[in-house]
């Protein structure tokens, strides 16, 4: 439930959308994506199996 | 002419005898057997755990029922397999130990037996432990109910186990079947082995295989260079074989210098009841801040369940944000055949000395997660042995296709959208920061839940109830608060490229408004092209406004 009158609402979404149009909302978003790059690349680096251990024949 | 009283009586005394719990009672039940002596069962890391389980303070067993010939399928697969050939003539039959939190006496359960309804006796009913005929390795399949589910502690991956005793019809609810290594049949990495697939078995249908049949299925096609029974272990590529065996897919997942991402990992496929294999290095405490192996064996353990005890979560990495409820996870709850069901392991911060490159140890000291254990030391002493985790294997479904880390990537972007972009500009105003929980979750399961959920409106329930959904859904839920916000729907059945992303849920009127307005002043083609194509659907979605 929205805790803010219609027209409130409304006018804070239109600004949002208009901010979004604009150089500097656009180049936020793009740089939001490059944040989400590096963050994949850490995850996959971190998520990577070491697989020379994997293949010790190592019994357990 | 015969009595027939006493000879019910006698059937009644070599079926089965009653006994009061106390730690000294079971240390007698479990030694007593041909093959077995107090000395050998005395040593068990498992007496232990026992002792805490059973004790005032856990789940307070006050009495004992031992059925005295109980046939148990896994074991007699077993004896098939192995034991029978030896020349010592070791029995086919098990031992049942049932326990209960009420004092039950002999004259009250022979009533049970000649009629008399079971609900009290279902009431007080804790589980079982299943005795095998082995000079050591005695504890066989043990379904032991978990403690109470709250709002710390989390056993997803469990399910309910019907037990038939004297024709009574009792059940264990929400646990997991555990037994030890027989060290014949198995080692440790079949007994998690065992332990996972009586979840995924009923989770994806499949068979369930016995330890023997698990031991060689794993070596049929990569046999060791040593013998496989009596077996002393499989590899890591064994193991992986082995979910194979049984229909499934093992995805391998490391994790090692992420706490996080590892957390969030083993959270995101528990919550579904998946459990997990983790392959597990043991250290000495005593040796640190140096990393000192314990032996040079490795050890696996199933990973069961999870606890909620750091109450706030924690910012996801430097780079991100992002608050997931995973991070909050402070222990986990693991088969460990050597300690026993749902053992905890909690997660522990300490320092090690870094090592150079010719692997000795330099002057400098960094942290270092590891998971502390209950096992034994060769001195007998429980505490000085941690662990640090190498690879997780997670079974699946071999549908389910869609990574987590691509579906957390989408999280994180949309969560840096609402909460870097939007709020901070003061276009939204969230009471806090959103709480995000990523799983896997069916499509059953999800609209059981928005059938029963009264925050959505009647219209969007009745929308989403009528709505296809794939079998599989990577679920990410959002909370600001304790208020539900929105979630994300991905197809986990889907291929990874193109956008899997089904559709949102949206349970805020002012998310959804600003949300939609903000995705349709988005021009998509002047957008990075690193942006995940799911991320694209997502904005797509609002875009193309099918919010209704």
């Amino acid at each position: 439930m929205s805790d803010k009158n219609d027209t409130e609402i409304e006018i804070l979404a239109a600004a949002a959308k208009e901010w979004v149009e604009s150089t500097s909302g656009m180049s936020a978003l793009n740089d939001l994506a490059e944040k989400v790059v590096l963050i994949s690349e850490g995850m996959t680096k971190d998520n990577q199996i070491d697989q020379v251990s994997l293949r010790k024949p190592v019994t357990f | 002419m015969i009595d027939r009283s006493l000879c019910i009586e006698a059937f009644f005394m070599e079926s089965y005898f009653l006994k009061q719990y106390t730690i000294d009672n079971l240390k007698e039940i479990l030694s007593d057997h041909d093959y077995s002596a107090s000395h050998l069962i005395e040593d068990k890391t498992h007496l232990i755990y026992f002792n805490d389980y059973f004790s005032d303070l856990g789940v307070g067993a006050q009495t004992m029922i031992v059925e005295n010939r109980y046939i148990d399928r896994d074991y007699l697969e077993d004896f098939s397999g192995y034991y029978i050939r030896c020349f010592e003539d070791y029995e086919r039959s098990c031992r049942r130990i049932h326990f209960f939190d009420q004092r039950i006496t002999d004259d009250e359960f022979k009533e049970y037996i000649k009629g008399k309804t079971t609900d009290e006796l279902q009431d007080a009913y804790i589980g079982f432990v299943t005795v095998r005929p082995l000079p050591k390795t005695i504890i066989g399949r043990t379904c032991l109910s978990t403690y109470k589910d709250d709002d710390r502690r989390k056993y997803p991956a469990t399910r309910t186990y019907s037990v038939n005793l004297f024709g009574l019809s009792l059940k264990v609810d929400n646990t997991l079947a555990f037994q030890e290594q027989d060290r014949v049949a198995s080692a440790c990495a079949t007994s998690a082995l065992w332990s996972v697939f009586q979840a995924t078995g009923k989770l994806f249908e499949h068979s369930i295989p016995s330890p023997v049949v698990i031991t060689e299925s794993a070596t049929k096609q990569i046999p060791l260079d040593s013998r496989s029974l009596p077996n002393n272990g499989l590899t890591a590529e064994q193991m992986a074989y082995a979910v194979r065996e049984v229909g499934l897919e093992p995805l391998s997942i490391s994790a090692r210098g992420n706490t996080g991402l590892l957390k969030a990992q083993l959270y995101a496929y528990l919550k579904s009841g998946i459990p997990l294999i983790m392959i597990i290095d043991l250290y000495e405490t005593k040796a640190l801040p140096s990393l000192s192996r314990f032996g040079n064996e490795r050890h696996a353990v199933a990973v069961t369940g999870f606890s909620l005890g750091t109450p706030i979560p924690i910012q996801y990495s430097q780079h991100s944000k992002l608050l997931l409820k995973s991070s909050r996870i402070d222990k986990l709850y693991v088969h460990d055949d050597q300690v026993g069901p749902f053992a905890r392991m909690e997660f522990k911060n300490v320092n090690v000395k870094q090592r150079d490159l010719t692997g000795e140890d330099t002057n400098e000291e960094i942290p270092l997660t590891v998971l502390d254990s209950s096992l034994r030391d060769v001195e007998g002493s429980v505490g000085d042995i941690f662990t640090i985790w190498d690879t997780v294997y997670v079974p699946l479904y071999h549908k389910i296709r869609i990574p987590f880390q691509s579906v957390l990537l989408n999280a994180i972007y949309i969560d840096g959208f609402i909460n870097e972009i939007l709020t901070k500009n003061k276009f939204l105003n969230l009471a806090d920061r959103l709480v995000w929980d990523v799983y896997l979750i069916t499509v059953n399961d999800l609209k059981n839940e928005i059938r029963e959920n009264s925050i959505l409106h009647e219209d969007k329930r009745i929308e989403l109830l009528l709505t296809n959904f794939p079998k599989y859904i990577w679920r990410a839920s959002s909370y600001s608060g304790d208020n539900q916000v929105l979630d994300l729907l991905f197809d986990a059945t889907d291929i990874e490229q193109g956008s899997y992303f089904e559709r949102p849920i949206l349970y805020n009127d002012d998310v959804e408004i600003v949300m939609t307005a903000a995705c349709e002043g988005i021009n998509i083609s002047s957008l990075s092209k690193k942006i995940p194509d799911s991320v694209i659907g997502i904005i797509d979605w609002f875009k193309n406004n099918k919010t209704k």
